[in-house]
């Protein structure tokens, strides 16, 4: 008796937390929430100091923007409170309807009556038998049932397991989400890196150009201290020690927490070159250019390029043997360091330019109007960091919701139920979710049911 | 741009300028023929739209989606794309072109002014996830904008019983269809907005270090989604139907809008596709010559 009684108290607010209308709700406060982070001053993205005059300004609303934590939405009670409830919702939604949704895959073993809801047609006197019915509907995509002189048709039993299915993947999504927003991980991507140039990648503009990433929670909070990568062979320098290590090696380097140094990967890649060329008018403006992609060095490629016209081009070749080949004796870093591009130039039938072109060297294609040169020439450093579990988990969920969606909204649920009513036949059909194109469908499977069942006296009057 | 480039864009634009006339005129004078011609002028400049894209990568030698203008042009070319697909499976929609018509020139007219000029394929940019990302955000945004069409239509439409528009609408499907057609093309940029979204985040791990930084476009992306669930489950879950979701599929269009417009213009956001541009070597000193505007040949 005590055990009912729980169970009665426990039954409304399971009731409420499994509510289709408590989602909408909750939708509609994290649509407001975010909008508010827009649009008030949040405290980690601008200083305090602004936070606190613009709460001045706005005066009493001011004032309650900040008792609800709107100047830190993110950090607010109202922000995580609302995303965990919507977490209850999604979670209560999915185990309250499953039993229907497991009851919804059975085909029935018998035609179901049809409800005051169903569309509904009734076709003159016809021929037609059930099993030419079942057939009809069978063409139509139905899976059909003859039962006590009544044709059933049903199509699109799996599709609730969509509803499901996607609800399921985000609530994946929203548990890596987490998961992933919570542990320390060590950056994961590419980085180029100029020859020369030193980068700080916490503040270079790789990064978020809005601060620090993710938000600045003790533990959180990761800066890489600035990586130099040099030209000298392949030398990868960081900021306590120095690494020499050849190509396709893995460096392991520190990344600066508050709390503790991460074992940090770094795959190199190789180095490798961006050439490209240009023409400018008289005024130093480009009128045209293309840009060979970053290869591996050693370069031993050469691209071809129009330019603009059948008869005008150019050949680009790097030459990285050069020195070696005019008898210097150069090492291959200095050649690295130091790459020469060939370049033949031809420019309406004649050819122009036909040898080495250093950087700053011009092609005068034609005199006062049009030159060709090469910019400067930059090498990169392909650095990518290794061990990262997280993209696959998002694309995991990411591939749950989306075959959720699919199996949902790909075969919608629709039902066709006909009977004998003497020598007419009447027919019902429903269809959910967009019952307007259903209709339009009903109405066309009720014109290729009184077709096939015409009576050749109503065909020939129909001709 | 490339002279092919800046000739077809041009065409395009008179193009769908001819069929915004057409398809208002169409509506006004109640004129099928005229609501047909629009179609077919913004058929027509939709070809020559996909020229300028053609042309655009034959100049640059990658996919559009390098800068905000490769972006627009491409954007505007998939939601004049998705809704003539919609024209050609009802013909009776072609009033929506007075929607879409004006919406595809207002994108090629912002596209012109996020200067046009020559762009590398960086080595940020140049990422799998990137291509999907964009790919899916075309789909979604052509989606919506098919989704908030429908709806001035459906408006169009609810509003004219009783007055003298109602004969110029009569050719309209009824509102009910009108009402599933927007909730198709929603559920359909819903399930584009999920993957952007999703392939977004994999794609900022790799450029930036973190799935989600909280930037204006990411939050305005995820509002706008957000708003879009709303939308879904209002009409799921509480049967809301008829003018207020027309109303709410428009507004929801406009988060999308300030989403991709908005956040740049306010600045601020890491989204910006110049800060991810590589520069040109020496441009960032102004060492490279300015990128400019075809010269007159």
């Amino acid at each position: 008796m005590r055990a009912s009684n729980s169970a009665a108290w426990l039954q409304r607010p399971l009731a409420w937390l499994a509510s289709g209308r408590l989602t909408v709700w909750l939708l509609a406060i994290l649509v407001l929430l975010l909008a508010a982070h827009l649009f008030v001053p949040q405290q980690g993205e601008v200083s305090a100091r602004v936070v606190e005059r613009w709460i001045e300004h706005k005066g009493i609303a001011g004032r309650l923007a900040r008792a609800l934590g709107l100047t830190d939405v993110l950090h607010a009670p109202l922000f995580a409170g609302t995303c965990a409830l919507l977490f209850l919702n999604l979670v209560c939604c999915m185990i309250r309807r499953l039993r229907a949704t497991l009851g919804l895959f059975r085909f029935p073993q018998q035609a179901p009556q049809p409800a005051a809801s169903w569309l509904r047609c009734e076709l003159p006197a016809t021929d037609l038998d059930e099993a030419r019915i079942a057939a009809l509907l069978h063409g139509a995509g139905y899976r059909a049932l003859v039962a006590s002189g009544s044709v059933y048709g049903l199509r699109g039993r799996f599709s609730i397991a969509g509803h499901w299915l996607f609800h399921l993947g985000l609530l994946a999504l929203l548990v890596v989400g987490s998961w992933l927003a919570l542990t320390p991980a060590p950056f994961r991507g590419t980085v180029g890196v100029g020859e020369g140039e030193a980068f700080d990648l916490h503040t270079a503009r790789f990064l978020s150009s809005r601060g620090p990433v993710g938000p600045e929670l003790p533990g959180l909070r990761f800066q890489i201290e600035q990586l130099e990568i040099q030209t000298e062979g392949t030398q990868v320098r960081r900021f306590d020690g120095r690494i020499l290590t050849p190509e396709g090696d893995v460096v392991h380097f520190g990344v600066n927490r508050p709390f503790r140094r991460a074992p940090y990967q770094v795959l190199v890649h190789g180095f490798g070159r961006m050439a490209g060329w240009v023409i400018t008018n008289e005024r130093g403006r480009m009128i045209g250019g293309a840009w060979v992609k970053l290869v591996p060095f050693p370069l031993e490629r050469s691209e071809d390029f129009s330019l603009g016209a059948e008869d005008s081009s150019v050949h680009v070749r790097l030459y990285p043997d050069y020195e070696r080949e005019a008898g210097e004796d150069r090492s291959r870093s200095h050649a690295l360091r130091n790459p020469r591009f060939a370049a033949r130039v031809v420019w309406r039938g004649e050819t122009v330019h036909d040898g080495l072109l250093a950087p700053e060297q011009r092609v005068t294609l034609q005199p006062g109007l049009a030159f060709f040169f090469l910019p400067e020439i930059r090498a990169y450093g392909l650095l990518e960091v290794i061990q990262e579990r997280g993209q696959r988990s998002v694309f995991a969920c990411l591939a749950v919701m989306i075959l959720g969606l699919l199996v949902r909204y790909g075969r919608l649920r629709k039902e066709i139920l006909v009977q004998r009513v003497g020598e007419s036949l009447r027919v019902f059909g429903h269809g959910e979710t967009f019952e307007s194109l259903f209709e339009e469908e009903f109405g066309r499977l009720g014109s290729a049911l009184a077709r096939a069942g015409a009576r050749p006296a109503d065909r020939g009057g129909a001709a | 741009m490339s002279p092919v480039e800046y000739a077809a864009f041009w065409i395009t634009v008179f193009a769908y300028m001819l069929g915004t006339a057409l398809a208002l005129c169409g509506l006004v004078f109640a004129r099928a023929r005229l609501l047909r011609a629009a179609g077919l002028a913004c058929g027509g400049g939709l070809v020559v739209h996909l020229v300028t894209v053609g042309a655009r990568i034959a100049y640059t030698g990658h996919l559009p989606v390098a800068s905000r203008y490769e972006n627009v042009l491409m954007g505007a070319a998939v939601v004049m794309l998705f809704s003539l697909v919609t024209l050609l499976r009802r013909r009776s929609l072609a009033p929506m072109l007075v929607f879409v018509a004006p919406f595809a020139l207002l994108m090629l007219g912002y596209a012109l002014l996020e200067q046009p000029r020559f762009t590398t394929m960086s080595l940020v940019l140049d990422n799998l996830w990137m291509f999907v990302h964009i790919f899916f955000a075309w789909l979604a945004y052509g989606a919506y904008s098919v989704a908030a069409a429908l709806g001035v239509v459906y408006l169009m439409r609810s509003r004219a019983s009783g007055s003298g528009l109602a004969a110029r609408l009569q050719g309209l499907p009824p509102p009910q269809v009108l009402d599933d057609l927007m909730f198709r093309a929603i559920l359909f940029g819903f399930v584009g907005h999920v993957v952007m979204i999703s392939t977004g985040a994999i794609w900022a791990r790799d450029l930036w270090g973190s799935y989600w930084t909280w930037d204006p476009v990411e939050t305005w992306s995820l509002l706008s989604g957000l708003l879009y669930g709303l939308w879904i489950h209002l009409r799921v879950g509480l049967g809301w139907r008829g003018r207020r979701m027309a109303w709410l599929s428009i507004a929801a269009l406009l988060t999308v809008i300030f989403a991709f417009w908005g956040t740049n213009l306010f600045g601020g956001t890491s989204h910006s596709l110049d800060d991810l541009r590589l520069k040109a070597p020496g441009e960032e000193a102004g060492l490279a010559p300015e990128p400019s505007l075809p010269e007159p040949r």
